[in-house]
């Protein structure tokens, strides 16, 4: 068992395994060795701990990715797989932008590639087939464009 | 400290903190909160149509999608190679490219050219015909060549059905070209450098969707391959690592060049024919790093079985650790212990072993070194027989074990009991003992339930899964896919969330276990999504639930497909009434599994 502390002094009692899916808590663990002194985690408060740890627990079992995927599984069997993986993680990504992206935060900071990976993935979810303005509005992003530049990068992207 | 609490996530994480903390109030207005490093792992996520539009959104994701969206640069400066009139490109496709060139030359979007692709055919499929074409390809190929020196993180070249010439080649040879994909192209091989930089060569592929794939290209069938003279102008023996070739004429090719001198190839990917080259064994044994032979299964018009392969010598291939090809040859591959292992066979199509055959050559692979060694273990059977499972238990360092199955001869096993053949595989897997140390299972057949009601399914499936994970305490994960595609495919995902040591009965007094619901994983609708495929008037119906059992948590995954005709009522159409039982029911049924999982454990800690 692992002790980590929250920035809002939130102490959660993790599985080794599950705290060390994060890069960060694990070098943190060989640095300190054998030893029950409280991790604390600065960057992270326990509203975005709880979705990491859900992430965590729910992807312990994940085997390692395999170098390569064409072994035996057919198409068919890799999207089965796929829509599985992508049916909980939908629904554990489906909530505001604000958390969402704290979650992101969270994922880099505590280097945990394959949740910061999937949360990305989430983000982009959030843009695909959405226009310009669509996207800006989304982010709350202000077109600092003129209207040549804009014409200028249409006429550009033609050409990709 | 304001307030600390004690939150144990050793259990399920049904728990949550109360946190009177709102989030969503912090949003900086009018700018991205995420950093560009963090876009930059969003934007590789959207196709072209969206990081157009998301170039077009600020300056800054101007900046970080644009070289995205530049980096292939996809020349097509032929039509249909392969007809008998080759029709050309017209004049002004010479002119529309060089403007198009202009702006790949950029200064913020040249960095993000990574990949050249010069084919008869874009990535995109077939361009159309134009009756007009009277243009030169090479005029457009000259244009392109020249400019390849622009591009600093250029580093994989895609070259097709087009032959080289010194001027283009001097060029070329001067890039730092780490991947190479050349189809059925000649290589100016007098006064020219060769290449000094490929580390990894992909041979005469069928290109599908901008991608290589493991099947031979038709586009240049009656081209000659690529000689032995270019292949030489283009490997550097200590520098290539890994080469893919599933066409057998270049395949031998490359053998004969291997036969020379030494190679420090870790990666070897060739046709099922090479097994008879006349090169095949001394081409080997002169690649003493090499890590991984892959053989292609033979297309169906090559379908021959007696590849005879020639003597070999047993110290061939020290470093071999990962084997794919016939079962019917990996004995002859296993004079160095063996890591991992994917087999097919040629007994039924496509491409399946037959169960008995292969039982005995994995129990003579057992009398191997490679019994102390083989990790990951994959097979493609007719049938999952009880000796097959069995067999498996001789490897003791086995980690990982993947067996598709097509029950194409259903064994007697399965014909006992015609209702419920799925049932018969958890039958066989309950009398089975796999390695110690196995971690991962998944298996795949197509043997079905579909006279069991679903729930009834998932039960039988809770049932197997636990007890399995019982008796195999380091499982962490098991899949079952199971069904036939156009009826309906089931997958069972269990995953580990406790150990066998941990204290259930202990845990029961909590009440930890939530209640024996299955909790809905989609819509609040009981659990159910359904998309409809206009296209093909094929309704496809996906429902998933998740159970924690004492264990693990399991999923359970129904895939359901419907051909309907437009005239069909709507009812046909996947009417939920139809599909969900009443819920009373499925409470009862889970409330007596439950029951008897609850029995199963607390005798076995007791």
């Amino acid at each position: 068992m692992v002790i980590l502390i929250t920035s809002d002094n939130v102490k959660y009692v993790v599985e080794k395994d599950v705290a060390e899916l994060s890069v960060l808590v694990k070098n943190m663990l060989e640095d300190i060795g054998p030893s029950d002194e409280p991790i604390p985690l600065h960057n992270v408060t326990s509203t975005v701990f709880n979705k990491v740890l859900e992430y965590c627990i729910y992807h312990r079992n994940d085997p390692p990715p395999s170098d390569d995927d064409e072994g035996c599984a057919s198409p068919l069997h890799k999207y089965l797989a796929s829509h599985i993986c992508s049916e909980w993680d939908q629904r554990f990504f489906d909530v505001d932008q604000a958390l969402l992206f704290d979650i992101i935060l969270a994922a880099n900071y505590l280097d945990i590639k394959t949740l910061l990976d999937d949360a990305c993935k989430a983000v982009a979810h959030l843009i695909q087939g959405k226009s310009t303005e669509e996207i800006r509005g989304i982010f709350n992003i202000v077109n600092d464009f003129t209207p040549e530049e804009e014409a200028r990068v249409k006429k550009e992207n033609v050409s990709s | 400290m304001a307030h600390l609490e004690v939150v144990s996530f050793a259990e399920e994480s049904g728990q949550q903190i109360k946190d009177g903390h709102s989030h969503s109030d912090n949003l900086t207005p009018d700018s991205p909160r995420l950093l560009p490093e963090i876009w930059l792992i969003v934007f590789p996520y959207l196709d072209s149509s969206d990081l157009q539009s998301v170039s077009l959104v600020c300056s800054r994701f101007r900046y970080m999608a644009q070289p995205l969206l530049f980096s292939v640069l996809d020349i097509s400066p032929f039509l249909l190679s392969y007809n008998e009139m080759p029709i050309l490109r017209p004049q002004r496709y010479l002119e529309r490219f060089s403007q198009r060139l202009e702006h790949y030359k950029l200064l913020h979007i040249a960095h993000g050219v990574r990949h050249c692709w010069i084919s008869p055919y874009p990535r995109s499929g077939f361009p159309p015909r134009s009756p007009n074409d009277d243009s030169d390809p090479t005029l457009i190929i000259d244009k392109a060549v020249a400019a390849l020196p622009h591009f600093p993180n250029l580093n994989t070249l895609s070259w097709h059905c087009i032959d080289i010439i010194p001027k283009w080649w001097n060029i070329i040879q001067s890039l730092p070209i780490t991947k190479l994909w050349i189809n059925s192209s000649s290589v100016p091989t007098n006064d020219t450098f060769p290449l000094r930089t490929v580390y990894h060569l992909d041979l005469d592929q069928w290109p599908w969707e901008g991608k290589v794939t493991d099947h031979v290209s038709i586009h240049e069938e009656r081209s000659l391959g690529i000689s032995s003279a270019a292949l030489r102008h283009i490997t550097r023996p200590d520098v290539v690592q890994s080469i893919s070739v599933p066409r057998s004429d270049t395949a031998s090719n490359l053998l004969s060049i291997l036969a020379d001198q030494t190679y420090y190839l870790v990666s070897l990917k060739i046709p099922f024919l090479s097994l008879s080259d006349p090169n095949f064994a001394v081409a080997l044994e002169h690649c003493p790093h090499l890590a991984r032979l892959t053989i292609f299964p033979p297309s169906t018009d090559e379908r021959l079985r007696d590849i005879r392969l020639n003597a070999f010598s047993p110290s061939a291939l020290p470093s071999l650790a990962r084997f794919e090809g016939p079962y019917t040859h990996v004995l002859k591959f296993c004079h160095q212990p063996l890591k991992r292992v994917s087999l097919w066979g040629l007994d039924d199509r496509p491409c399946l072993c037959n169960a008995d055959a292969l039982t005995k050559t994995l129990a003579k692979l057992a009398e191997t070194e490679s019994v102390n060694s083989l990790g990951h273990l994959e097979l493609m059977v007719m049938a999952i027989s009880t000796d097959l499972l069995d067999v498996l238990s001789s490897f003791r360092q086995l980690e990982r074990i993947t067996i598709q199955s097509q029950e194409s001869s259903p064994p007697t096993l399965y014909q006992s009991n015609v209702n419920a053949p799925v049932t018969a595989l958890y039958v066989m897997m309950g009398n089975t003992t796999l390695p110690p140390g196995i971690k991962y299972v998944k298996l795949s057949t197509r043997l079905s339930s579909r006279s069991l009601h679903h729930v009834a399914q998932e039960h039988e499936a809770a049932a197997f899964l636990e007890s399995f994970a019982r008796r195999h305490p380091s499982v962490q994960k098991i899949e079952i896919e199971y069904g036939i595609y156009w009826t309906g495919m089931y997958s069972v995902v269990w995953g580990r969330t406790r150990e066998n040591n941990a204290d259930l009965r202990e845990g029961a007094a909590e009440s930890p276990y939530p209640e024996p619901n299955p909790t809905p994983f989609a819509d609040a609708g009981g659990g159910q999504s359904s998309r409809l495929s206009s296209k093909d008037n094929i309704l496809s119906t996906v429902v998933s639930t998740v159970h924690p059992l004492p264990l693990g948590r399991l999923t359970f995954t129904e895939h359901r497909r419907k051909i309907f005709l437009p005239q069909d009522s709507t009812g046909a159409i996947g009417d939920p009434a139809n599909l969900e039982p009443d819920e009373e029911g499925q409470q009862r049924v889970w409330y007596l599994i439950w029951g008897r999982l609850r029995r199963f454990f607390g005798r076995d800690i007791g």
